[in-house]
């Protein structure tokens, strides 16, 4: 059986094996539409650091005296009062240094526990055994300031309560981001705090956790960055800071079932007008030219990058920069037809560099494909930078058959080749 | 008309839809719905191998789709979005199973069990199954992201996060590893 053939027959075998889901999904959307995907409002204060720092005392006192039990979903079941000694919140402070600790219905310290390397060197030497929960957050924050793990270059910290009492967890989530807040601007650091209440881990977060080695709190942050992102892969979440994870929510559209307070520093980064520039520059192709463009904040294999895709009237085009560096980690255009005047990308090509240019890129696919340019349409060209190495991705098509050729950019070799014939 | 053109109005058709379903039209959905179904239910299928859950995580994501419609960033090219989301549901549903250990069993009596009352020939019945059971899950994603779902193999390199290269390799060794399961029946 020909390729062509197969694919047919597998077309044809998906469209009679489809199911005819529509009338369902009709009648279950009303029901979805505001309940799984609404986003909760985003808390965002701007109070000066002294009014903060009252706030939060005023909130402590008032907290001490609003215990378990006050407040409780209706029809749920009084859950038995915790007493002293017993664990009744966990909460997990992630910056990179994730840091458990088990508190008591008193809120003094039962357990700190390092979850990681880095939080290993804030907890050593520090005994928080039996200490008031406010001592602990103090000294622990004051630990990662010191030490470099809040800066005013990465200023977010998330903060997850556990407690199945979700009431008791919200009203001591809220004392929690206020008391660090009110510590960070202290320091001169302007505080970006994500905070959640969570219940105990469910099967995703479980896997998650297991998987990677990350905190629940963190683990429960990056799915709710996916739910809200859905362009985000896992994958690439997993090894970030907390900072560099605030930073791709707010680029995007938030985090289901995380509050956000301040505005996470991206002080370490070029910026997204210095990317646009850049990326401008790098394609050769004048902001007036340009019908949209688009800059976005996205992980790729662990580091930062701007994204920016932008469009004119014959070509698109996405160039990656580094966040932190500017350089230069992708460059594609896409060109609608065959381009006159083919632009030579900067930045990570030319003749400089022993480029042989896109002109000699196509000229050496057409060689190959023993046609010349007039018998070909849909002409694509794209430069590809990747581990150091220039490539070009040359796409035509000539009467049915589709040509793709991958070809050095430095010596011209013909790297890969595939002829489809299409249907 | 080029075909690039063609397809550059397939994705401005199917943006249009998302940004009218992002105001609660649902007719934007069934007229979405049309348009992407058997590429959806193909790249579900080919994540989940059984088609109780394809047909479960098909529906998610349409429902998923029309509530975070508002959300979605006009690019030029909603496909790969559509396509991750469908991505993450059906990884979840393998992962509800491995937690629960209760998915179907990894041989080849479970594997996927075509229906009688679909219509299939026999060649398309022994084609899905070869499709299920000789590729790995990359080659099975690539074949019907190229076969089915009409992407280019940059497209899905991109998707998929893979070298151009190797996804051409491994489309083109899919293929001739069902041509010979083909011949062998």
């Amino acid at each position: 059986m020909q390729n062509r053939h197969l694919e047919q027959k597998l077309r044809s075998a998906v469209h009679k094996t489809a199911p005819d889901a529509l009338d369902n999904i009709l009648a279950a959307c009303d029901a979805q539409r505001d309940t799984v995907i609404a986003m909760p409002p985003r808390r965002r204060r701007n109070m000066p650091a002294r009014i903060l720092a009252v706030a939060a005392m005023l909130a402590i006192v008032i907290g001490v005296s609003a215990g378990t039990g006050l407040l409780r979903f209706p029809g749920a079941e009084q859950p038995a009062a915790p007493v002293a000694g017993q664990v009744d919140s966990i909460i997990e402070l992630d910056v990179n240094p994730s840091i458990e600790l088990q508190v008591s219905r008193d809120e003094r310290v039962l357990s700190a526990t390092a979850l990681n390397t880095d939080a290993e060197a804030i907890l050593d030497g520090m005994d928080l055994q039996n200490a008031t929960l406010d001592v602990a957050i103090n000294a622990l924050i004051g630990s990662m300031l010191k030490n470099g793990y809040i800066s005013d270059l990465q200023n977010s910290i998330l903060v997850t309560v556990e407690n199945d009492d979700r009431a008791r967890g919200e009203e001591l989530q809220q004392r929690l981001v206020d008391e660090i807040g009110a510590l960070l601007s202290a320091s001169s650091v302007e505080p970006a705090v994500l905070s959640q209440t969570v219940g105990t881990a469910d099967e995703t977060v479980q896997q998650m956790m297991d998987t990677y080695g990350i905190s629940q709190g963190k683990a429960s942050l990056i799915i709710g960055i996916m739910a809200q992102n859905p362009q985000l892969l896992e994958r690439n979440l997993v090894g970030l800071s907390i900072n560099e994870l605030n930073l791709l929510a707010a680029s995007g559209s938030g985090a289901t079932g995380v509050s956000s307070t301040g505005t996470a520093s991206d002080k370490a980064y070029i910026g997204e007008q210095k990317a646009r520039e850049l990326a401008l520059a790098a394609t050769g192709v004048a902001e007036a030219d340009t019908t949209w463009l688009n800059v976005e904040l996205d992980a790729d294999d662990g580091r930062m990058v701007y994204e920016v895709e932008f469009g004119t009237a014959s070509a698109e085009y996405e160039t990656d920069l580094d966040a932190r560096t500017g350089e230069i980690v992708k460059n594609e255009s896409e060109y609608y037809h065959t381009p006159v005047n083919p632009v030579t990308p900067s930045g990570t090509e030319g003749s400089s560099n022993g480029d042989i240019g896109r002109d000699a890129a196509l000229a050496t696919a057409l060689a190959h494909a023993g046609l010349a340019e007039a018998d070909v349409y849909s002409v694509k060209i794209e430069f590809d930078y990747d581990d150091g190495r220039g490539k070009y991705d040359v796409e035509f098509e000539s009467g049915r058959t589709e040509y793709e050729y991958e070809i050095d950019a430095a010596t011209g070799d013909i790297l890969d080749v595939d002829i489809d014939w299409d249907d | 008309m080029s075909t690039q053109q063609t397809a550059a109005d397939g994705r401005a058709f199917l943006e249009q839809c998302i940004a009218r379903m992002s105001l609660g039209d649902k007719d934007a959905l069934a007229a979405f719905y049309e348009k992407t179904r058997d590429a959806l239910y193909g790249f579900v299928l080919a994540i989940v191998k059984n088609q109780q859950d394809a047909e479960d995580v098909l529906q998610d994501t349409y429902l998923r789709i029309y509530g975070a419609a508002g959300g979605y960033q006009a690019t030029g090219s909603p496909m790969p979005w559509v396509f991750t989301i469908a991505r993450n549901l059906a990884l979840m549903r393998l992962r509800q199973h491995a937690r629960r250990s209760d998915g179907p069993a990894d041989d080849d009596e479970a594997l996927f069990d075509v229906p009688d009352d679909r219509g299939l020939d026999p060649d398309e019945r022994i084609l899905l199954r070869e499709v299920i059971r000789s590729l790995n899950d990359e080659e099975r994603q690539i074949v019907m992201l190229h076969a089915v779902g009409g992407f280019k193999h940059r497209e899905i390199a991109h998707m998929l996060g893979l070298a151009l290269p190797t996804v051409l390799s491994k489309y083109n060794r899919a293929l001739k590893k069902l041509r010979a399961q083909m011949k062998g029946e």
